[in-house]
């Protein structure tokens, strides 16, 4: 089921006044059950592939549990076990084909060609969401940072519940299990912010990202040759802007949906867009993607332990202290960036993406130092504008056909010749101007002056009520199922 | 306690009466239905489309419904040769409009009955990518002997293929046709109500469908929602022109790769024309020209030279400048394009009598060329 569509928010209708009425071991089976109707909207076949990765974690957690850590070889070859076929799954639903292309390319470089017959494979949904929280309950269960879950019931409910099945926030069972075992009790206040993030969440979905995912697809329908360097700019802004309002309006409509039933899920996003560093940004965008790939991946490559997570997944980490070896730290990052490129796409322009991020990266932490020295580098201003064109920028991979349209939108930017010559109709240059203003001001706006207008009470009521109008207006006029999220093809 | 209890009645009646406004507004807000295309033609011009025995000859949109239309008029008038127009907003658009005035298009028809059909297909803004898309049809299942195409050097702007006008078409599209250009122009704007992107198939397109058919049985402001979306897009256009002092004279830059496009597309037409011997009258349309003109007059010269070059190389092709037949007094005003109500030069559109000119010329090409 999509967000942004009529069945959702009547599914969500009857779910909410249910989830609210019933007893609670009816309540879970309500959640679990919901839960599937929910992906099974989808296409019910895929039903048993989530069911089969759940049933898989939960019976070997609850085996890995029942086994003393003295039998540290035992606990972990369940784990790899675990591991090793959850990723199976995911290797075979979405990068077969990546792999058997990149092996017919390799045969073509020494003359040699080979048919590699595949079936025909439909990635399913989420399955890269669904993927690593059952991975990541495993290592958990494993390094005793939660307790086994043993009511399956339950542990479903874990990983299918609804809001965060098919696009996050990836999250932890520590922090979710015992939101969903113990129901809050009943406040009107759940119901109020539930609406208020959904009615937020569809705003920038259906009223932003819609109508600017046109735009976006004619620019870069447009022979990447016959661009010019301010067309690259613009294109890399303006598919900047669809992914942002795209996803962050998918998580504020799951953050809500959860709020509405008194369950509290991580922010994934915040206002990534106004960093001044790129360490920054990586705290601002897609946290809970973040945070996961620096506890079960990046730490653990440079072989640092994790020994305790506060339940947060932004932070609250409680990591081992040992000397961190400069070497094995940047070979940790580029691998760590090049496989969560592979995470979004089976493409060698996702793996380029991520390659581009851990540059950024390095190159920060490299003149990190000299940048301290200089005042003009520490200024906001010049933080900020320097990891915004970076980080917009970095979509072009993103966005691009291939590799070989991203190399030649890259030499665009280098290129003086013609640099400001237009290639596409003059308002795509003023929607993305446009959004850019609307970005930064609605920043400003929550940052300095909304924190002032919440002690005026009456200014601050009148604002919001003004703010929800335009929202429910807008979002009643331009609800349409007619995209879906950029994330669901992750 | 109390502040929690405060704090939370206030977030629930902000919603509630912002939800009661956003009701109000949208009841409110319920508009006559003006496409965005057609809005550019204001009150002051009239569109007209030619009909025959009841049967129309000359028409906009390609619908199941209309095609099937067509198709029943040209066997009822004998499944003559056919002489294909198509054009733009100009050929089916009457300035000041007055009881029983034709457009050329019926002049022609009225005309060249005898051994001849006429059809035209002309819409709003049409681009060459567009006429290709249109010009193949009727080439594949009509027996298309002449082809008249008004080259706008406004729509060499314009780029992708429009749902709206080509339903038909679309839906009828198979992938393995001949011009890819089509394919990857249309691919990119099926974005329509009807168009479910990522669940066709799904539990979720039959219960979309279901719950959408059943409010727009029900709800009228349900129903209105297509409407309001155009006019929000409107308003947008207006306050734009207004804020940057855009209208009606506002000098137009041509787009290179759109233009690039559109030539392309012209090309695979006039191609596609010589290896079926269709005749072909390509024209550089008539506009207004006792005042000054609304695009850059280099490229406006160069863009005609291209097509004199481009007709040249085919035997087939004939090229005509009719830029200047039309008097002055035949054109008209439009209203304001932008929110302002003060009225605009009308570049584009005619009176009846300039049809009459028209209607004139082309009939003297074709009898003098294409005898």
């Amino acid at each position: 089921m999509i967000f942004n569509s009529l069945t959702f928010l009547l599914f969500l209708l009857f779910f909410t006044i249910l989830y609210w009425i019933l007893k609670d071991k009816y309540r879970l089976a309500l959640v679990f059950l919901s839960s599937l109707i929910f992906y099974g909207f989808w296409k019910i076949e895929f039903l048993l592939l989530i069911l089969f990765s759940t049933f898989l974690d939960f019976e070997i957690s609850k085996r890995l549990d029942k086994i003393s850590i003295k039998f540290r070889k035992k606990r972990k070859f369940l784990l790899v076990l675990s591991v090793v076929t959850n990723l199976s799954l995911l290797i075979y639903f979405k990068y077969l084909y990546f792999i058997a292309d990149n092996i017919n390319d390799l045969f073509n470089v020494f003359g040699k060609s080979i048919e590699i017959n595949l079936p025909n494979i439909i990635l399913p949904i989420g399955i890269s969401f669904y993927t690593f929280q059952t991975i990541s309950y495993t290592v958990d269960v494993f390094r005793k940072h939660v307790n086994v879950e043993k009511n399956f019931i339950l542990y479903g409910c874990y990983v299918t519940f609804f809001p965060q099945l098919i696009a996050g926030p990836v999250l932890r069972a520590g922090e979710v299990i015992p939101q969903i075992k113990n129901r809050s009790k009943f406040r009107f206040k759940y119901i109020s912010d539930g609406i208020e993030r959904i009615l937020y969440g569809l705003f920038l979905k259906v009223v932003l990202a819609d109508n600017i995912a046109p735009l976006v697809d004619e620019g870069f329908l447009i022979d990447a040759n016959s661009l010019s360097g301010i067309d690259v700019f613009t294109l890399a802004f303006l598919f900047g802007f669809q992914i942002y309002f795209d996803f962050a309006g998918y998580s504020h409509i799951a953050i809500g949906c959860a709020n509405m039933m008194g369950i509290k899920f991580p922010e994934n996003f915040n206002y990534p867009y106004a960093a001044r560093s790129f360490k920054s940004f990586w705290k601002r965008w897609h946290i809970s993607l973040s945070s996961w790939i620096r506890d079960y991946l990046y730490l653990p490559l440079q072989g640092i332990k994790v020994i305790d997570r506060n339940n947060i997944s932004k932070g609250g980490l409680n990591i081992e202290n040992i000397k961190i070896d400069e070497l094995n730290r940047n070979k940790s990052l580029f691998i760590t960036w090049a496989l969560m490129g592979l995470w979004h796409g089976a493409n060698w322009t996702f793996i380029f993406w991520g390659v581009y991020h851990s540059i950024t990266i390095f190159f920060e932490r490299l003149f990190s130092p000299i940048r301290k020295k200089i005042h003009f580098f520490n200024l906001p201003i010049v933080g900020w504008l320097i990891t915004l064109v970076l980080s917009m920028l970095s979509w072009i991979p993103f966005r691009a056909e291939s590799l070989n349209d991203t190399f030649i939108m890259y030499s665009k930017i280098f290129s003086m010749d013609n640099f400001l010559l237009i290639s596409m109709r003059e308002n795509i240059y003023l929607i993305t101007f446009i959004l850019l203003v609307f970005c930064s001001l609605s920043f400003l706006y929550s940052e300095y002056i909304s924190q002032k207008l919440k002690k005026a009470k009456s200014v601050f009521f009148v604002i919001n009520t003004i703010k929800f109008t335009a929202m429910f207006y807008f979002v009643y006029i331009f609800l349409r199922p007619i995209n879906q999220f950029i994330y669901f093809q992750f | 306690m109390s502040n929690f209890k405060v704090k939370l009645n206030t977030k629930i009646i902000s919603l509630l009466i912002a939800f009661s406004i956003s009701i109000l507004l949208i009841r409110n807000s319920i508009s006559p239905e003006i496409r965005f295309d057609e809005f550019a033609l204001g009150d002051k011009t009239s569109s007209y489309f030619a009909i025959k025995n009841d049967k129309p000859i000359h028409f906009d949109r390609l619908t199941e419904k209309s095609v099937e239309e067509i198709n029943k008029g040209w066997i009822q008038r004998g499944s003559k040769d056919v002489v294909f127009i198509l054009g733009n907003s100009q050929t089916h658009s009457i300035n000041q409009m007055k009881t029983d005035e034709l457009n050329y298009v019926k002049l022609l028809s009225d005309s060249l009955s005898k051994n001849i059909d006429i059809l035209a297909h002309t819409f709003p803004n049409a681009n060459t990518q567009e006429m290709l898309f249109s010009y193949l049809y009727f080439k594949n299942n009509y027996p298309v002997k002449y082809l008249i195409i008004p080259l706008f050097f406004d729509d060499f702007r314009e780029d992708f293929v429009r749902e709206y006008f080509f339903e038909y078409l679309i839906k009828n599209f198979h992938k393995n046709e001949k011009y890819s250009l089509i394919q990857s122009k249309i691919k990119n704007i099926s974005r329509s109500d009807d168009s479910n992107a990522g669940i066709d198939g799904t539990y979720q397109e039959k219960s979309e469908r279901y719950l959408n058919n059943k409010l727009l049985t029900f709800s009228e402001l349900w129903k209105s929602r297509e409407k309001m979306r155009g006019d929000i897009f409107i308003k947008l256009y207006l306050l734009r022109n207004s804020f940057f002092g855009i209208n009606a004279s506002s000098n137009r830059k041509i787009i290179r790769n759109v233009y690039n496009d559109n030539m392309n597309a012209l090309n695979h037409i006039l191609y596609d024309a010589k290896e079926n011997k269709v005749n072909v009258i390509l024209y550089i349309p008539p506009i207004r020209y006792d005042i000054d003109i609304p695009y850059d007059s280099n490229e406006y010269d160069s863009f005609k030279s291209e097509i004199s070059k481009i007709s040249d190389s085919f035997t087939n092709v004939k090229f005509f400048n009719l830029e200047k037949i039309i008097p002055a007094n035949y054109w008209g005003m439009t209203e304001s394009t932008n929110l302002s109500s003060e009225a605009e030069y009308d570049f584009m559109h005619f009176q009846y009598s300039g049809h009459k000119i028209l209607f004139q010329e082309l009939k003297n090409i074709i009898e003098q060329h294409f005898k």
